[in-house]
């Protein structure tokens, strides 16, 4: 039975509404694109899948995925604290130990306290049943993926990971960072714009005297938090 | 579907696209070509309210703990006359500790303004604004306990989890700002129900309350969450924006119309405006030494509440529809009355009455709706000597500003001041009343949730009418 679900077209199919076919090239029109978008653009008969955004589990795991820092470890507990010592009592106090690398599905869900990470991204409210989690687009969650300090940890890790990588060239690393975070390889334009995009920084941190080992290092970063921030990472297309 | 809220994570419908277009098919092709314009219909996009508004937004000075009613505003002779005497009338079936007799009010009253209403020596600066004040005398809630007062007053539920009051206002009427979100709580406590007094529940996450740092946290390090970022330098921020910019048209182009996708582009742009505007609104050093005074920056005594008044003028000013400011867990005299309350007045008073006065002469006053009060007031009998139990049964909150009447005195408690007798407003009163000087029918501001549409009011509330002005 899965296999015949996993295994059948409508199941494999791609969010993208553009078509391969020239045929499909419609006039006024910049790219060809499947007639599916001409007769049924609210894919109410599934001609297409379904884009949806990551959860907030699924948003952190990936981050950390990617950037090689996942701990896959199964079970067992990072509640550390004592009985009670989680519910901040008088005076204020606050829960912050979710500096973990395990999976999401391990982290405590601390009632009074929710990983900020989870409550930017559309997490449940834990203390009310909740039969379906909307899915917002608010500006707190680009500003995390500016400023957040688990964006800044992880791209640091990803492009120290890639620069490590002494078999590969430069286009080679552009290559694995779309292949980790994309899942496929970039076009050559996109190889191009992206070397061009890392020079660029490179040369913006020599004018903010940076020393020349972080700058290519920190240039890598911005590339890699462009790459993360990216639409294409935080859809399933 | 819900006419309320657009979801983002739908595909634009056809219909969406004509309501949007406001013009019908004339100005299909307008809407396709302004693609970024699809953020006016994100969740916090201004909405229009039910009937024409007389606030545009809603200051609440939020005095945790339990003021005592009978020691600030609720003037009972009789409470004088009869210290230590039993009271003549039952105590409340279900009470928070025990009491003993009646206990005079350690503090003189005064009458002020042209509305001659009495004031305790707690509030000398207040005083001066009582004109202003629509004093509500006949507040009572359903809890007398902390935990559940504080979620009834700001949820409207003492038992389940509800959406915060802000949450509703931001679910209904949007953001008049899109550079800072709509519902802010500046250093708001983690006790007593915390994070349920400003989360959205189960409306959609963009309504929670965005908390500025917490109760534990000095006013002057407050922050927005990931406002700040100390590594990364302007210019390159700009840079990595314009190549992501680049690759999210690309893949949106390839998508084809979606607008999640389009949300997700103009949200990037709208973040990096919010990080420029938020820390300047937090910086005062634009004030005037004579602002900053008359909020008590000047006193190390008030100014962490004062930097909490004044940033709440600001981000008011700039049009965040709800923002809260929480004087933290220190109300709770069940002793040492005389010593706290003073004290804690003197934190309060100057800030607050600096920023009535503040908000007045900048004509903010008119339109904005500043609310104070504690969760329940406190007990005319006395718990040991110098102390007051919680009392949810009669206390005083006041309004201000955004269409009630000014100097104005609504209901009386009795002549202890421990039950509200007179024209009773019930805090799901109070909630109907804010929403209807904001233009929302409380009845029909609702959201459906498992298979049944809520309200902040749940079935109860009735509007005070004798209040509006």
């Amino acid at each position: 039975m899965h296999r015949l679900i996993l295994l059948s077209s409508t199941y494999q199919q791609s969010a993208s509404g553009a078509s391969h076919d020239p045929g499909h090239w419609y006039r006024g029109h910049d790219w060809p694109r499947s007639p599916g978008l001409l007769v049924d653009p609210d894919n109410r008969l599934h001609w297409r899948w379904q884009r949806r955004r990551l959860d907030a589990e699924e948003v952190r795991d990936a981050l950390l995925d990617v950037s090689g820092q996942l701990d896959l470890a199964m079970g067992g507990s990072l509640m550390q604290g004592s009985n009670r010592g989680y519910v901040p009592g008088y005076p204020n106090s606050s829960y912050d130990h979710y500096d973990s690398r395990r999976r999401s599905v391990y982290l405590p869900v601390i009632r009074s306290d929710l990983y900020r990470v989870f409550q930017a991204f559309d997490f449940a409210d834990p203390s009310t049943p909740s039969g379906e989690r909307p899915t917002t687009t608010v500006a707190p969650q680009a500003l995390f993926m500016m400023n957040s300090k688990l964006v800044l940890e992880q791209t640091r890790h990803l492009a120290a990971d890639l620069l490590g990588r002494s078999d590969q060239d430069d286009t080679g690393r552009v290559r694995l960072a779309y292949e980790r975070a994309y899942g496929r390889p970039p076009t050559d334009a996109e190889t191009g714009r992206a070397l061009a995009f890392v020079r660029r920084i490179e040369g913006l941190l020599q004018r903010e005297k940076v020393a020349p080992a972080e700058r290519r290092l920190r240039a890598w970063q911005s590339l890699c938090r462009v790459i993360l921030a990216a639409n294409e990472f935080i859809h399933v297309d | 579907m819900n006419p309320h809220w657009a979801t983002s994570d739908r595909p634009l419908t056809r219909r969406d696209l004509l309501r949007r277009s406001g013009a019908g098919f004339g100005a299909l092709a307008l809407a396709g070509l302004l693609g970024a314009e699809s953020r006016a219909a994100g969740p916090l996009a201004p909405r229009r309210s039910h009937f024409p508004a007389r606030a545009k937004r809603v200051l609440f000075l939020f005095m945790h703990g339990g003021p005592s009613q009978v020691d600030t505003f609720d003037y009972k002779p009789r409470l004088e006359r009869d210290d230590g005497k039993p009271l003549p009338f039952p105590k409340p079936r279900v009470v928070s500790s025990e009491t003993g007799n009646l206990l005079r009010s350690p503090f003189t009253f005064k009458q002020y303004g042209k509305s001659g209403a009495w004031v305790s020596e707690l509030f000398p600066h207040l005083s001066t604004c009582v004109d202003d004040l629509c004093f509500l005398h006949s507040m009572h809630g359903s809890n007398s306990r902390h935990g559940g007062a504080l979620l009834e007053l700001h949820t409207g539920s003492d038992t389940f989890v509800r959406p915060a009051m802000g949450s509703w206002i931001a679910y209904g009427l949007g953001s008049e700002n899109e550079n800072l979100p709509g519902f802010i709580t500046i250093c708001p406590t983690l006790t007593h129900g915390g994070v349920n007094n400003w989360s959205s529940a189960f409306l959609p996450a963009a309504y929670q309350g965005t908390p500025i740092g917490t109760a534990s946290v000095p006013a002057e390090q407050a922050r927005i969450p990931f406002i700040e970022n100390t590594e990364t330098p302007r210019p390159l921020q700009k840079a990595e924006l314009e190549l992501l910019r680049e690759m999210n048209q690309e893949h949106l182009t390839k998508a084809g119309p979606d607008q999640a996708l389009e949300g997700r582009i103009a949200s990037f742009e709208l973040a990096f405006r919010m990080q420029r505007t938020a820390p300047e609104l937090q910086d005062l050093s634009g004030e005037t030494r004579q602002t900053l005074a008359l909020y008590g920056l000047d006193d190390p005594r008030t100014k962490n509440f004062g930097r909490q008044c004044l940033m709440a003028r600001r981000f008011a000013e700039r049009g965040v529809r709800f923002v809260q400011v929480t004087h933290s867990y220190k109300w709770d005299q069940h002793g040492n009355l005389k010593k706290d309350h003073a004290s804690n007045a003197f934190e309060v008073d100057r800030p607050i009455a600096g920023l009535l006065k503040d908000l007045k002469r900048r004509g903010l006053l008119s339109d904005t709706l500043v609310l104070w009060g504690g969760e329940f007031g406190r007990t005319p009998v006395a718990q040991g000597r110098d102390g007051r139990d919680h009392n949810p049964h009669g206390y005083t909150m006041w309004l201000a500003g955004g269409g009630v009447k000014a100097g104005h005195h609504h209901g009386r408690t009795d002549d202890y001041g421990y039950y509200a007798v007179e024209d009773k407003v019930h805090v799901h009163d109070l909630h109907a009343t804010i929403l209807h000087l904001l233009g929302l029918d409380h009845t029909k501001l609702t959201y459906r949730h498992a298979g049944r549409d809520f309200r902040l009011t749940d079935v109860h509330g009735n509007v005070v009418k004798e209040i509006l002005a």
